[in-house]
């Protein structure tokens, strides 16, 4: 909305300040970097088909899966919720465009190069350029073993890591804006819809934890160039880094989840024909997750030996935390309670994501449990705790999302065939990888080990299978999404969920598709 | 200039599967054309992990008896299949692709099976082959939409879809070959063949209640999958007697086809055994070295690459050779190659050359075929289809055999194989000379 002057689509795309476009480009761009992160996933449960080191060696494993996290958190997921927001939440506050268009084109110009940054490693690795290999330090990047990787592969991954900070910084502060002060008159705090509390609250949480990665980024950078001893024995010490990194990495957790608990919660009554459940409660929730968040983080380091004193309290805010997740599922389920359902593909991934968030919700309770934690702690039941919230719940949102507003972003109509391949594919795929992760936690197992004993062989077979079915169903959404954007069938109307007969069209749907 | 025209062909192939995809028309075709490059995919993959699994076999304890039988089980089941129609247990596709699917999990989890004594893992192998065999039971052609020809009727059949898949699994399994051992390898692509499978059970059915569908009557993918069930053939009886009718060179004909078929029938599951483990060859390079199973993926493309140049050339080749000097070359193309691989030395280009011969055979496929059909004779529509089932029943133990001759040399099986397919090329010589008879005419 900014300036429309003809250009070619390439000028255009490339110097496009408009909202929309630049929602668009931030989903685009998630959605490779999740496709790349995909890959590195299967690499990861590939080998570990195998008790043995079947396909590839350790460091090479260890590379896969700490590119895997890292690609999947900073490049995939944050981008596509921004890219979502960047559309929509300018259109349903009522403002002309973001606060900060400029702000947010560099924001998003950010990422390409940051990308290249954090993946350099492999690249170079390909390419046989010495001393450039990838990180194999897992996206925690504990010292003294970050500190000690010799090779630049590190270095630019550091580099690239508070590049994509400063991009979502950037983006967040637009996100506060636009919503506090460039919202139209007619939309006052209380009539603020559920996306936009939840973006705001995200953009809220990056705002106080991102600079603190940020920070802790270059002291690790210049620990390892310029022999700083910030997270050295004789200097701050590892702790540090743990303290440092936890208190952006638990808020992350949940910068990633509330935009897509915002999605469930815009989408899922629209197809239960009601309105949300408790819409008050929700946003409260909302908020008290946001406050929660910073007073969680040491629950990661249970087994450091810190402070019992310390360690109680911790473990006290965190099982606090569960209750406002507690009470957002509760809204949800009482939602659908005597609604009209409407089945429809983004309904499924809502409903899916939902049942996800008990299952992730529940363990991560556990876990909280501090004689719980010494137990589980750095086994793969943690791994299926998080996956099922960062994949079942996470992903299930913003797939939910994006099929919601697919109408709205292209013009156009998703095959609802393959829509609904790719939800049975996904929804059977979460459980058959991720409930073996708790399974052969709860035996011991460790993570992060490429080789393993033969008991767990059986196991880790079904997870890869389920790995697999979850890896070709994306490809389904990607065929879909690609061939559906370019000759699916138009949109003609500025309804196409048909919400206008349940009083539920927002306003985003207002100015109809973009094609116009 | 056969090179360039393979490199054509793939080309062509590529382009004729891209633009299918993209000739939709609309988005309707979005689910159908996925299905079809799932099928695709699992036949393909079923075709070359197939081809790796006597080597599988014998990686875990198999003797050469068990690995025959793994041939001869595969034999009978075809014409089992064949014979009786499509079982009542798998009325519909997605039945038949979930028991494929399955059986393929059977084989990847072969190596957990590991050594355990009661059951040998080489018994799950075999209950995977009789779930694989539900492949015959998918129609032979999935509808219009989809366009892609299975393995279900006709075993070799040319589609482009179907080459453009195996390719792709051929590909596939090289790279994986090159990474991991063969009983991982195999592990992961029956498992990734497995998964390819699910996501086309996924994909027929899918199609339903989308509230936003009601607006527009969408037709139902999964009934146009399934319309083309109704056509499928109707059972072929199993007796010897089209062997015995025939007379003169007409039975020529068809006693060449039935020790053509019987000699390679003889080797055919020991040939990956004769390369991985044999010959053993490994082949440096990209700086480092190529495992023998990686090799066998090379050579497996070079055959397919055969193939499609052989009957890509079939047409010309027959206009100027004529029918019956092209049946006389591809028969003695496939009796040549048992011996000559076994005495082979292990070298890439000599197997290269060997394997690219070997697929190059198909370019006579067709001529030999229609020879047999004029053979039959037009007694009956399915006359042609009773003597290949009668022909096969010959030739089910014929692995078996090959079985006990490999335990007990590998050169004396697969020069036996060669000898088998010399009586075949006599029989066919018989042709060449005399003119040609009336019941040949057609075509020639
Ligand atoms: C809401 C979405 C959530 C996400 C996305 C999430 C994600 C994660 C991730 C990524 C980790 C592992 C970090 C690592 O070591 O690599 C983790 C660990 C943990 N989570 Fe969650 N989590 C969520 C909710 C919860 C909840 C609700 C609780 C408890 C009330 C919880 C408790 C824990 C605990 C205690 C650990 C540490 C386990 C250990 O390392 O021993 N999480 N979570
Ligand atoms: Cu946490």
């Amino acid at each position: 909305m900014t300036q429309t002057k003809p250009s070619t689509p390439v000028v255009r795309w490339l110097t496009t300040l408009d909202h929309r476009d630049i929602g668009v480009l931030y989903v685009v761009f998630g959605a490779i970097a999740g496709l790349w992160g995909a890959t590195d996933a299967m690499a990861v449960r590939t080998e570990l088909l195998s008790p043995g080191l079947a396909v590839w060696d350790a460091a090479t494993y260890n590379a896969f899966f700490t590119t895997h996290g890292l690609t999947m958190l900073f490049f995939f997921a944050t981008p596509v919720a921004f890219g979502l927001a960047n559309y929509v939440v300018p259109l349903l506050v009522g403002a002309d465009d973001m606060a900060f268009p400029r702000v947010n084109a560099v924001a998003f110009w950010l990422l390409p190069p940051a990308l290249l940054l954090a993946r350099a490693g492999i690249v170079g690795q390909l390419l046989g350029i010495p001393h450039l290999a990838p990180p194999t330090t897992g996206w925690t990047f504990y010292p003294p073993l970050s500190t000690q990787q010799a090779g630049h592969g590190v270095d630019l991954v550091l580099l690239g890591l508070h590049l994509s900070g400063v991009s979502t910084i950037a983006s967040s502060v637009n996100v506060v804006v636009t919503i506090a002060i460039a919202r139209d008159e007619s939309v006052s705090w209380a009539s603020l819809d559920m996306f936009s509390w939840t973006m705001l609250t995200t953009a809220g949480l990056v705002i106080f934890a991102f600079p603190v990665l940020g920070s802790a980024m270059l002291m690790l950078l210049s620990d390892r160039l310029v022999g700083t001893t910030f997270f050295a024995v004789e200097g701050g010490g590892p702790m540090l880094w743990q303290h440092l990194f936890w208190f952006f990495g638990h808020p992350e957790v949940y910068i990633l989840v509330l935009p897509a608990m915002g999605i469930v919660s815009h989408v899922l009554p629209r197809f239960a024909g009601r309105r949300l459940f408790g819409f008050r409660s929700v946003v409260y929730s909302t908020l008290a997750i946001g406050a929660l968040a910073f007073g969680v983080w040491a629950h990661h380091m249970f087994a450091t030996g810190m402070d019992p004193r310390l360690r109680i309290s911790f473990m006290a805010v965190t099982l606090a935390i569960a209750v406002p997740s507690a009470v957002k599922t509760f809204n949800w389920i009482a939602t659908l309670w005597h609604g009209a359902i409407r089945l429809t593909v983004p309904m499924l991934f809502c409903v899916a994501a939902v049942g996800n968030f008990v299952l992730g919700g529940v363990t991560g309770v556990f876990l909280a449990s501090i004689p719980v934690d010494l137990v589980l702690h750095d086994t793969y039941y943690v791994v299926g705790h998080f996956h099922f919230l960062l994949v079942g719940t996470i992903v299930f949102g913003l797939f939910a999302g994006g099929y919601y507003w697919f109408p709205l972003l292209t013009g156009r109509w998703f095959d609802r065939g393959l829509a609904r391949a790719h939800f049975y594919l996904s929804a059977f795929g979460i459980p058959v990888t991720f409930l073996p992760f708790l399974l052969v936690g709860m035996a011991g197992l460790p993570r992060r080990v490429a080789a393993y004993p033969p008991e767990f062989a059986l196991l880790h077979y079904v997870a890869t299978f389920g790995a697999y079915v979850l890896g070709v169903g994306q490809l389904l959404f990607v065929w879909n999404a690609l061939s559906s954007a370019v000759r699916g069938e138009p949109v003609e109307t500025t309804d196409p969920w048909e919400l206008d007969r349940t009083g539920q069209r927002t306003p985003e749907w207002a100015s109809g598709a973009e094609t116009e | 200039m056969s090179v360039k025209s393979a490199v054509d062909d793939i080309r062509t192939s590529l382009r004729d599967a891209a633009s299918g995809l993209f000739d939709g028309g609309n988005a309707r075709t979005g689910t159908p054309v996925a299905f079809a490059a799932a099928v695709a995919g699992v036949e393909g993959l079923v075709y070359v992990v197939g081809r790796f699994v006597p080597e599988l076999l014998r990686s875990v304890g198999a003797g050469p008896v068990v690995v025959g039988l793994y041939g001869t089980v595969g034999i009978a089941l075809a014409l089992l299949f064949r014979s009786q129609g499509r079982p009542s247990v798998v009325d519909d596709s997605t039945r038949s692709l979930a028991l494929v699917a399955a059986g393929l999990g059977f084989w990847s989890v072969v190596p957990l099976v590991g050594s355990q004594p009661p059951v040998p893992a080489w018994a799950f192998v075999f209950v995977g082959l009789g779930l694989v065999a539900f492949r015959y039971a998918l129609p032979a052609m999935f509808g219009d939409a989809v366009g892609i020809t299975t393995t279900g009727r006709r075993g070799d059949d040319s589609n482009v879809g179907r080459t453009a898949g195996t390719f792709a699994a051929v590909l596939a399994t090289t790279a994986v070959m090159t990474a991991a051992a063969i009983r991982p390898s195999v592990q992961i692509l029956s498992l990734l063949a497995a998964v390819v499978g699910v996501a086309a059970v996924a994909l027929t059915a899918s199609d339903g209640f989308d509230a936003a569908d009601s607006s527009d009557g969408t037709q139902d993918t999964h009934d146009a999958l399934n319309a083309q069930n109704e056509q499928a053939s109707p059972p072929i009886p199993l007796s010897l007697v089209p062997l015995q009718t025939a007379t003169g060179r007409r039975r020529a004909v068809l006693v060449g086809d039935l020790l053509r078929r019987f000699a390679l029938a003889l080797v055919v599951v020991f040939v990956v055994v004769t390369v991985v483990s044999f010959h053993a060859p490994s082949v440096a390079a990209f700086g480092s070295t190529l495992p023998p199973n990686a090799v066998f993926g090379i050579l497996l493309c070079l055959e397919l690459a055969g193939e499609v140049v052989g009957r890509r050339l079939a047409p010309r080749v027959t206009r100027t050779v004529g029918r019956r000097r092209l049946a006389v070359l591809s028969v003695a193309l496939t009796a040549l190659f048992p011996v000559l691989l076994v005495t082979a030395p292990a070298k890439l280009p000599v197997l290269a050359m060997l394997f690219f011969g070997f697929g190059f055979r198909r370019v006579g496929t067709d001529a030999r075929r229609s020879l047999v059909d004029a053979a039959v004779g037009a007694r009956s529509e399915t006359a042609p289809d009773e003597y290949r089932a009668a022909r096969d029943l010959v030739v089910v133990p014929a692995p078996v055999v090959g079985g006990m001759l490999f335990w007990y040399s590998p050169v004396l099986a697969f020069s036996l194989a060669t000898a088998v397919g010399g009586l075949a090329l006599r029989e066919y010589v018989r042709l060449l000379f005399g003119g040609a008879p009336t019941w040949m005419e057609a075509g020639e």
